[in-house]
């Protein structure tokens, strides 16, 4: 099996037929897909369209794979969700409409799984999880209220862990408006949740 | 780049921002440093920014609830390769675009300016009935007169040369003066404005039409003169005075632009018609170019 790791050497590997494409695709699918999908979870922030958006963008990603020239594959990876769950947003603008799925979290009978908060604790006490629970959903809440772009730059820089260059790539902009994005989305979610400290988890509370 | 403008100013939002992620070096940093050591407000905002990185960073990466794993290469992978017509560079896109547009302006201006309407043909027409009623009093100013003659009885259809050709014979039929006020209502302000305009130019008609055109000889030398040329009554004496004054070398010409005119008319109004539609076609095709160009050059 072709190990793909982040480099264009490996990247570019030439694939000689179908199968062996399907099988080297897949191995950079198993490695970029969490960070794939708590992008496209974050931009969307539905669970359900987030999948979508993975989905087509990996379907998308291979299409275009043999024409990668890239120097980062995650940064490429991220771009094609990126450009995805702009797309979404977009057509979801342009037709709001009030999704039958239930949400994910707010419907107790539904089986959360590892997915639904894998906040490593040692103490998964209920008052933990009620806590961490709140401190996830006012972030999001905080996300929602940002800029586009500036929530991508934050995802991408403070999520995904990509340093400015490879968000530059992901993004395609200069390194200039990364860092402007990211300072104005890093701003703008503190401005967030320093208007809404009620609702934030005792513990960010007594920090401020 | 942050600037310490003076000891006074806070430090940016962007530069802290660098600052957390460790990006400032040099003597940026030992300055934004020593302003956080001696700003409240800075390390305020500092520590602000720095708590709000930390939640994010907090946040758990969650595992989807599927795998995205392929068993199958995805249909449609023949999509994948570009057009050859998505593949052209840019320079192509920009100069498809500078086409249609040009031409759709070009389109846009004319009709606008009336020049497709059939209206616009017609102006030239009194010139070439000028020209044709000219010959005929010329004829009748011979005072020769014959038998019909079919031939110049229609006025538009017969050319120039056939309606000189009797006018040289003589022939000055009846059913000619007949025929000169059935063209006369549309060719009244062309004659008029041609007397004012061009006396000189009967003085300098040619002699080889004069020569061609023989009776009556008095008339011929000096045509612009009313004395000369009254021959008959004052309403047709003023009609061959105007008429005379036209040059008679330009009556050839305009009788071949009358039928041509009237004959291209609806030819010339389809050529615009499809020109117009194929720049609103090339338009319509550039825009689409664009678009599919854009996505899929955004997969790469």
């Amino acid at each position: 099996m072709v190990q793909i790791s982040h480099t264009s050497h490996h990247a570019n590997l030439p694939v000689q037929d179908q199968a062996g494409m399907t099988t080297c695709f897949n191995c950079l699918i198993e490695t970029h897909q969490t960070q794939a999908y708590n992008l496209a979870r974050r931009m969307l922030t539905d669970w359900s369209l987030a999948e979508d958006a993975v989905q087509e963008s990996f379907v998308s990603a291979y299409r275009a794979f043999n024409r990668f020239r890239g120097e980062n594959l995650t940064a490429w990876v991220l771009r094609i969700v990126a450009n995805t769950c702009r797309d979404m947003l977009r057509a979801r603008k342009a037709r709001p409409a009030i999704s039958l799925d239930p949400l994910p979290n707010t419907d107790p009978s539904e089986p959360q799984g590892p997915s639904a908060l894998d906040i490593p604790s040692n103490d998964p006490s209920p008052e933990d999880q009620a806590e961490r629970s709140e401190l996830r959903d006012a972030i999001q809440a905080g996300l929602d209220t940002l800029q586009e772009d500036q929530r991508l730059a934050v995802l991408l820089v403070d999520v995904n862990g990509l340093s400015y260059e490879e968000a530059s790539e992901s993004m395609g902009c200069s390194l200039g408006t990364v860092k402007s994005r990211v300072s104005r989305g890093r701003g703008g979610l503190r401005d967030y949740l320093r208007q809404t400290g009620e609702l934030l988890p005792s513990r960010f509370r007594q920090e401020e | 780049m942050w600037i310490l403008r003076s000891s006074h100013k806070h430090i940016s939002q962007e530069t802290l921002s660098e600052y957390l992620d460790g990006r400032l070096q040099g003597r940026p940093l030992e300055r934004v440093e020593r302003q956080l050591g001696e700003c409240d407000a800075c390390r305020q905002e500092l520590d602000e920014l720095q708590a709000t990185v930390s939640l994010m960073r907090q946040l758990p990466m969650e595992t989807p609830h599927r795998s995205f794993v392929m068993s199958a290469p995805p249909p449609g992978l023949a999509r994948a390769r570009r057009a050859f017509v998505l593949r052209a560079p840019d320079w192509v896109y920009a100069g498809a675009a500078s086409v249609a547009a040009l031409a759709l302006a070009i389109t846009v201006s004319v009709d606008a300016t009336g020049g497709l309407s059939p209206d616009s043909f017609r102006d030239d027409a009194p010139v070439a009935n000028v020209a044709a009623a000219r010959t005929w009093d010329q004829s009748r100013a011979s005072g020769a007169a014959a038998g019909p003659v079919e031939e110049s009885a229609v006025p538009p259809t017969p050319g120039a040369g056939a309606a000189a050709e009797n006018g040289s014979d003589g022939a000055a039929p009846q059913s000619l003066t007949a025929s000169v006020p059935s063209t006369a209502p549309v060719d009244q302000p062309a004659p008029l404005e041609s007397a004012v305009v061009t006396p000189t130019a009967a003085d300098a008609a040619p002699p080889s039409v004069v020569e061609s055109t023989p009776p009556p000889a008095s008339a011929l030398p000096d045509v612009g003169d009313p004395a000369a040329t009254v021959d008959g009554p004052a309403g047709e004496s003023r009609t061959a005075k105007t008429l005379a004054t036209q040059p008679p070398t330009a009556a050839p010409e305009p009788a071949g632009l009358e039928s041509f005119n009237y004959a291209d008319d609806g030819g010339t109004s389809v050529w615009w018609r499809l020109l117009e539609v194929m720049a609103g076609l090339s338009a319509v095709a550039f825009v689409a170019g664009l678009f599919l160009r854009r996505r899929s050059n955004r997969l790469d």
